[in-house]
């Protein structure tokens, strides 16, 4: 097991080696620069001015002088400084980093808590009128893409529900209580349709393993009802759930950019945004390396979680 | 009888009046401002970098117009008054004198004298600054401070603009050299003798500004300070407004602007129609290095359908300099009669089978969703153009990629939008003198350019004016380029509690500096 995890962390170096390697060649293809950017509508009045600049932030070199440089500097721990605010890129997203973790875990929590024991009781209850509701419920949870229903929320929200907690972000260490009420929302909409995929996999899951040998075992041993559903049925439903939990990190992850512009989030998916529309090269490596980072962890963390629920799986 | 009354219904009238202006009257002199109070304030867009010579942008200014003081200002009526200098000479027309106030104090608590005045534009020269404004102040010859309080400043030939780059941050903000030296760059803090300290910046996300104990205009600013914050979404923006929120925030689109106007207890500000649509023509390559052919795309396009259509009427007919310079701006009715500037199908085919091309032609125009107005007026002047016969193409970019071709003059026609300059030359010089190093247009009319030049080195105001008039005939004429509108680039509200706000023509917020809260 434990080898198994090195191994798994070792080979994460090639994948970022390639995602760092993609991230310049897509900021080498793709035509402007910081230095054009920093113009906006106005003009160089003096062409010269704008090569000093080039000049400063070695973006006169060629491509594979850039990237050398750039590694040189990672393997000594240090990925660089923003080219926009002078910034220190990983203290920059160290920063940033806890509101992505809050997002991610109040989506966590309403995907557990919520989707999954509905979709258990909603495959218990196959072709009850609850059974119903629930899917069509999760068809359109899964079809309204979150970067609009975000909008909604806020637009909503701040007019015609003003109780409800948007844009009145506060950092945790400001506020617990405001902080938490501000991120419920902004959690709800970034895990919506995962929310939605879950409940609908946990219910054919379910009803899946409602109709095994063992389900029926065990109700003839005479066990109750919940014991039937929440140990035996519950237990081996999760597993294919848990796999999909980790892919739709992945796809959460993806919704960071929108959920963040749109609630006023300072975290790592706006400051991603932001850096690539003013082709801060430096900032936008650092962060698209966390992220993936972040996809391969998770993806580990759940192939060790497959040895807990199904102890036939051995690394 | 009947005339009896009437004359005592206008007595009456005049009665009400008069109790009216002086209940007005009173009852604004009894609302002295009060001090203290914290408000929130949004932008639409992150600063690149913070330091005011490096970066000219106008999301930088926004942060830094607080921070950082000139040797004049501009008042929101757009007229210059003392700032720094508490008064300036000018002894003949190339030589400026410029007296210091005294006791103005730096954020670091040093006395402000005439070596940062110095300091900060040879900061600004020197080359190795890479500063955008060092072309804005290529003709100065010398600076120097002739004792502590005054700095004397000598051109190399005359520049009326002069004084207007004095009073503007995006151009020559004065720096403390210390602070420079010490950090290298001003990117990630500001220190200045502005009314506002910066307390905390989170790039991209928020800053924070206090109150400037030590500002030197007395009693000034009555706020304790603001939060400053980035939404770049305008749906979001709009709804901190609605939900209050947010005190004072812009928006750019003309709709979202119009949803924002019911909002209760809130008043909207449009802020002076300086931002120009411009649709840029490409003098160097074909179809457009064809005069005839450029004046039979201005022949086929109708302005006002665009105002109308795209802009939901906010907006202005405009020439090559915009509505809000009212010293050299033609009027509205002037504007119409201009050469090419009303639709005439008959004279663009005209032009065209003179052109050589009776059936019209085809060319790109380049153009990106970077603001919400570039993809739609563009759809439109392909309408009309496809009625000339004139085949459009429209090529959307992204931001950035759109800024490299426009840098490279790699287009035939490109669309998208200028903001407010300091001086009425600013809006074209730079694009199309021939001797611009970053002409952008491949412009290059001997006429256009001499007229050019003396509209940036007259002196005499009069002999300007009409010097500017000649231009703007001049540009519509050989159509250049082609500007189909202007309208105010921020549509600013406020909540009815802020009072003593003033939105300044260049989207400045300066004026939070003699703000004040009102609420019960």
């Amino acid at each position: 097991m434990f080898r198994y995890i090195l191994y798994r962390l070792a080979a994460m170096i090639p994948v970022l080696l390639g995602v760092s390697l993609l991230v310049f060649s897509l900021f080498w293809v793709v035509p402007g620069d910081v230095v054009d950017i920093m113009m906006g509508d106005n003009s160089w009045g003096d062409p010269s001015a704008a090569e000093t600049v080039r000049k400063s932030l070695n973006l006169d070199k060629p491509f594979y002088v850039q990237y050398g440089l750039w590694l040189g500097k990672v393997l000594r721990g240090d990925f660089g400084v923003s080219f926009i605010s002078g910034q220190n890129v990983s203290s920059e997203i160290l920063q940033r980093i806890p509101v992505n973790f809050q997002m991610i875990a109040m989506a966590m929590f309403f995907i557990i808590l919520i989707g999954i024991p509905i979709g258990i009781l909603s495959a218990y209850r196959q072709f009850s009128w609850f059974d119903h509701i629930v899917r069509l419920a999760t068809t359109l949870g899964y079809s309204i893409p979150n970067f609009w229903a975000a909008t909604i929320v806020v637009l909503l929200g701040s007019v015609y529900f003003k109780w409800l907690p948007v844009l009145n972000y506060v950092p945790f260490s400001e506020d617990p209580v405001g902080n938490i009420k501000s991120m419920l929302l902004p959690g709800f909409v970034l895990g919506l349709s995962t929310l939605a995929f879950v409940t609908r996999l946990a219910r054919s899951s379910s009803l899946d393993t409602l109709r095994q040998d063992y389900v029926r075992t065990a109700r003839a041993k005479g066990a109750s009802e919940s014991v039937v559903l929440f140990v035996h049925v519950m237990k081996n439903s999760l597993i294919p759930v848990v796999t999909i939990l980790g892919v739709q990190v992945g796809i959460m992850i993806g919704g960071f950019v929108l959920t963040e512009e749109v609630f006023v989030l300072p975290g790592v998916g706006s400051l991603l945004l932001m850096s690539i529309q003013q082709r801060d090269l430096m900032m936008a490596t650092g962060g698209i390396m966390f992220l993936a980072v972040v996809n391969v962890v998770v993806n580990l963390l759940v192939d060790i979680a497959y040895t807990f629920l199904d102890p036939r799986i051995k690394y | 009888m009947k005339r009896c009354r009437e004359q005592w219904s206008f007595v009456f009238f005049l009665v009400v009046l008069s109790v009216a202006v002086f209940l007005a009257t009173t009852a604004g002199f009894a609302q002295t401002p009060k001090r203290g109070g914290w408000i929130k304030v949004a932008t639409d867009d992150t600063a690149m970098g913070l330091d005011p010579h490096l970066s000219i942008t106008n999301s930088t200014f926004t942060f830094t117009e607080h921070v950082y003081d000139t040797l004049l200002r501009y008042n929101y009526k757009g007229e210059l008054e003392p700032s720094l200098a508490s008064s300036w000479k000018l002894p003949n027309n190339t030589t400026y004198v410029f007296n210091l106030r005294k006791g103005v104090k730096f954020h670091n608590g040093r006395e402000m004298t005439a070596d940062d005045v110095v300091y900060s534009f040879q900061r600004i020269l020197d080359p190795k600054t890479g500063s955008p404004s060092a072309a804005t102040f290529e003709l100065i010859s010398s600076i120097e401070a002739t004792d502590k309080y005054t700095v004397k400043i000598i051109l190399k030939k005359t520049m009326p603009a002069f004084l207007n780059y004095c009073a503007f941050v995006r151009n020559s903000a004065i720096v403390p050299k210390e602070e420079v030296q010490k950090r290298g760059t001003l990117q990630k803090d500001m220190i200045g003798t502005g009314p506002f300290k910066l307390k905390e910046y989170k790039h991209g996300v928020s800053a924070t500004f206090v109150r400037n104990e030590n500002y030197w205009e007395a009693g000034l600013p009555y706020l304790d300070g603001f939060d400053f914050v980035v939404i770049k979404d305008e749906a979001s923006r709009l709804a901190g407004i609605r939900k209050g929120v947010l005190d004072i925030g812009w928006l750019k689109g003309v709709d979202m602007a119009d949803m924002a106007a019911k909002t209760p207890g809130t008043t909207l500000i449009e802020s002076a129609a300086a931002r120009q649509g411009r649709f840029w023509l490409n003098n160097k390559t074909f179809p457009f290095n064809n005069l005839k052919l450029r004046q039979a795309v201005a022949a086929s396009l109708d302005f006002q359908a665009i105002i109308d259509k795209v802009l939901l009427g906010h907006g202005s007919l405009t020439t090559l300099i915009p509505p809000s310079e009212s010293d050299f701006i033609l009027s509205q009715d002037e504007i119409k009669k201009l050469p090419f500037y009303r639709q005439d199908y008959t004279l663009a085919k005209k032009l065209l089978t003179e052109a050589g091309y009776p059936n019209g032609f085809e060319f790109t125009i380049i153009t990106s969703p970077h603001s919400p107005d570039y993809v739609p007026a563009c759809e439109i002047i392909q309408q009309q153009l496809a009625k000339a016969g004139i085949k459009a193409k429209i090529q959307q970019m992204e931001w950035g990629a759109f800024q490299k071709i426009r840098r490279t003059i790699d287009f035939q026609a490109n669309f998208f939008a200028g903001s407010w300059r300091a001086d009425a030359t600013d809006y074209f010089y730079t694009y199309i003198h021939g001797e611009s190093q970053a002409n952008e247009t491949g412009a290059n009319d001997p006429e256009i350019n001499k007229l050019m030049d003396l509209c940036l080195t007259t002196v005499d105001q009069e002999k300007r004016k009409d010097y500017f008039k000649q231009l703007q005939y001049k540009f519509a004429e050989k159509a250049i380029g082609i500007f189909p509108y202007a309208m105010a680039s921020r549509f600013e509200i406020v909540a009815d509690h802020v009072k003593g706000y003033f939105f300044m023509p260049n989207d400045g917020r300066a004026y939070l500096r003699q703000a004040w809260i009102d609420k019960k």
